[in-house]
């Protein structure tokens, strides 16, 4: 408590002092000084943790291997108690569809020692038939003795599979207390002293729910290719935030033939594609052909996001590529199978640095308009502030003129968003009859413009609820309560490197960002962000890590996170879809996973 | 698995909603959790047997293409809107659909989720409703069409793909029986990963 009055506080003082006078802000740095190298011990204690962690992970895998829980029991310490523990068992619970359930409960109060916890450890194990995968990561540093002690909370998923040959996994967050055993000196030696169950669940099934076709057996021989004109490895001098070209991939469905039966578009860093479903009507057997030369879609590259809908109402649905650092491309559906580029001729045709689009009539006069998300410029730019980037080009809001062509109205309607944007959706959330608008921000906080009905927006985002700070990656709306109102749910990182957003690191980024020329460069931007979430700004650090958030709309223009509703620790989530995929009338939802499998991240092995 | 890794060999989730607001990961024991750097979703009815499918596009990798198999699935009814005095592809039309003693809501939406595109016509899990008790579409226009009675039923059923013109007649609608289901996504024909 009293280190986060002492982050308010120094906040307050950066603020104030750089406006007034960058000198005296020199004054603060230095009384700060001495917190620099608590700082790096703490950086140092997070990370030895993370390879303990990475260590019982494969303890698990051996003790598995050599039938041996003493492959695990190392890593608690001798003197290991956990009082009023209760022995950890597997109870029934309701089954969700195909899939079988259990809840890992804590029955009883038996106190726990190093042999009771090997008993259990022994039967968990004779349970498992194999293991495809684990994960044991820090969910959440709780309580921190530097280098002596610590409470974190852990998350650990094992993919296995059981005696009887079903596929489950094993869902647990733990509560661990660590000692460092080593010492004074030596390397870190942590070992598990108390632990406490959070939560567990085990979900079990024949993981045929879903048949994972081989993609190119029924016609789709597609493979991504990244902007080879982002490779950081030949442009990396010229590019100041080269990670860009990891981010891209977006993919649609649509019927652009106008047979009921969903077509795919892939836009491409290389070669977008359109495949036609041919899927046999009487069988139902699935099929796609590569349409794309035929059509006349050939060579479209720095493609991130291609969207369609019908913008001329002649019942055919066009398409709006949007392309990065490379001009945005429209093309009309001619309705005979082939696609016109009218990008010039619709004034769609601009190059910058669009990443996603979505198609809305803001103004009804029956003409879908067209609102487009920009990214930072990557090749000039780097986020900033990290946690509050406001330095990308404004989206653009186009009207569109009967059919005609598309006119610019970002300024007037006050849409032009600057934050790192990565999604935008519409969706009429205070059904007032008109559409309004909701932006995810890489970097930053998701923004909510309410359509005014004339014309103009509004931003709602800290009135309704969902600044939401963190990497904002995507969203969507719908209503998975049944109360007739959209709800939304949006995509961020939830990171293994969560526990570096702490209050520590918070107040260290505030003394570097203090000693550089940032401060007095971005001190308005400070105000801004200060000015946007008061004194929660200490917490927000907490909160980029934390994941995906669903909110709840309330139907008075605000929403609710349910932060209990198990849709939070996805992972660096991508793209996100509400829909109901049993079949039993409510919405599920899918999120879509992972940054860079095969390439190590700025602290290694985090 | 590699060890190097950023974020990297992420499963995809799946959040099966269980109602009051809980909702569990159910990715894997339905094989619809992935390791991949996924990106894009796209959710449509591929095979036409009334399940919604996916199609996940994968950074510098094969896209999945997952097919809905799922044993235990109900009836389901889907709605292509075609505007008239609205937008063509009636996006931004809002529709509360009843059967079985409870309302769904759906809104056409074109773009969402992360550089993604949804099928635009609306699906409606129905559970083991047999028929449909009304149909209330609210046009971009304005317009509040109702559709309900013995005729919708007779017209509509369930387990199609229906289209409706923005204040058209009900004979206007076109309409196709989904599929039979047993003979729709039986594994053994396709190649898998």
């Amino acid at each position: 408590m009293a280190r986060k009055r002492f982050l308010k506080i120094t906040l307050k003082i950066l603020i104030t002092l750089s406006l007034i006078c960058g000198v005296a802000a020199t004054v603060v740095i230095y009384a700060m000084k001495s917190r620099d190298e608590e700082h790096a011990r703490f950086f140092n204690t997070g990370k030895s943790i993370n390879s303990f962690l990475s260590l019982y992970k494969h303890g698990i895998e051996e003790a598995f291997r050599k039938n041996d829980t003493s492959e695990i029991t190392s890593f608690y310490s001798e003197s290991y108690r956990s009082p009023a523990r209760g022995r950890w068992v597997m109870q029934p619970a309701p089954a969700e569809n195909d899939v079988t359930v259990f809840k890992l409960v804590a029955e009883g109060q038996e106190e726990y020692d190093r042999n009771a916890l090997d008993r259990e450890l022994s039967g968990y194990l004779r349970n498992i038939a194999s293991i495809q995968n684990i994960w044991c990561k820090i969910d959440m540093i709780e309580k921190v003795e530097l280098e002596r002690s610590v409470v974190v909370r852990v998350k650990y998923i094992l993919d296995g599979t059981d005696a009887q040959g079903a596929i489950f996994q094993d869902r647990h967050f733990y509560r661990w207390h660590l000692v460092n055993e080593a010492a004074p000196g030596a390397p870190f030696n942590w070992k598990i002293i108390q632990d406490e169950l959070i939560e567990g669940l085990r979900v079990e099934g024949n993981a045929r729910g879903f048949i994972d076709v081989e993609p190119s057996s029924v016609g789709i021989d597609f493979k991504h290719s990244r902007d080879p004109k982002l490779n950081a490895a030949k442009y990396s001098a010229q590019m100041k935030f080269d990670i860009i070209e990891h981010g891209s991939g977006g993919v649609s469905v649509v019927d652009y033939n106008n047979d009921d039966r969903p077509d795919i578009f892939f836009p491409d860093g290389v070669r977008s594609r359109l495949y036609k479903n041919i899927s046999d009507s009487r069988t139902g057997e699935v099929r796609f052909l590569d349409v794309t030369s035929e059509a006349g879609l050939d060579g479209i590259d720095q493609a991130n996001a291609g969207i369609f809908a019908d913008v001329d109402n002649d019942g055919f649905s066009d398409l709006f590529v949007a392309r990065y650092l490379a001009p945005n491309k429209f093309f009309h559906n001619n309705g005979d199978g082939t696609f016109t580029d009218l990008s010039a001729k619709m004034g769609l045709d601009f190059a910058s640095t669009s990443v996603t689009a979505c198609f809305l009539d803001y103004n009804h006069d029956g003409f879908v308009d067209l609102y487009i998300g920009l990214y930072g410029d990557a090749i000039h730019d780097i986020p900033r502030l990290p946690f509050f980037a406001q330095n990308a080009p404004p989206n653009r809001l186009f009207r569109n003129d009967s059919g005609r062509g598309f006119t610019d109205v970002t300024e007037a309607s006050g849409t032009g968003d600057v934050g790192w944007t990565l999604a935008v959706a519409a969706a009429d959330y205070d059904r007032d009859g008109l559409p309004d608008i909701a932006v995810a921000n890489d970097f930053g906080r998701k923004s909510l413009f309410h359509n005014n009905g004339d014309g103009t927006f509004t931003e709602v985002a800290k009135q309704a609820g969902v600044l939401d700070f963190s990497g904002g990656m995507g969203l969507v709306f719908g209503d998975f309560n049944d109360d007739g109102l959209p709800d939304l749910y949006t995509s961020n990182i939830n990171s293994n490197q969560r526990w570096f957003g702490e209050d520590m690191t918070v107040s260290q980024y505030v003394r570097n960002v203090a000693r550089t020329k940032w401060l007095l460069l971005d001190a308005a931007e400070y105000k801004k962000f200060y000015d946007l979430v008061g004194s929660k700004w200490v917490d927000i650090g907490r909160d980029i890590g934390e994941g995906n958030s669903l909110f709840r709309n309330n139907g008075d223009g605000t929403f609710s996170e349910l932060k209990n509703s198990h849709t939070n620790r996805a992972g660096w989530s991508w793209s996100v879809a509400f829909f109901d995929m049993d079949n039993d009338t409510d919405l599920d939802i899918y999120a879509a996973n992972g940054w860079i499998s095969g390439k190590a991240g700025p602290s290694a092995d985090l | 698995m590699g060890d190097n890794s950023w974020n990297g060999y992420e499963h995809n989730c799946f959040f099966a909603n269980t109602g009051d607001g809980q909702f569990m990961d159910v990715a894997r024991p339905t094989g619809s959790d992935g390791i991949k750097d996924s990106r894009g979703v796209g959710i449509a009815d591929f095979n036409g047997d009334g399940r919604l499918d996916m199609i996940i596009n994968n950074n510098n990798e094969t896209p999945f293409l997952y097919l809905n198999n799922l044993a235990k699935s109900g009836n389901a009814i889907v709605l292509k809107l075609v505007g008239t005095r609205s937008n063509h592809d009636a996006i931004g039309a809002y529709v509360r659909l009843t059967a079985g003693g409870k309302t769904m809501t759906r809104q056409v939406e074109a773009g969402s989720g992360y550089a993604s595109e949804a099928w635009l016509p609306l699906h409606f899990g129905l559970g083991s409703a047999e028929r449909i008790d009304s149909i209330e579409i609210t046009w971009p226009s304005g317009l509040v069409q109702r559709i309900e009675g013995a005729e919708l039923n007779a017209l509509i059923g369930v387990n199609r793909l229906v289209h409706i013109e923005e204040g058209g007649e009900l004979n206007e609608m076109a309409t196709a029986h989904f599929i039979s289901r047993t003979s729709a996504a039986a594994a053994e024909r396709y190649s898998m990963r």
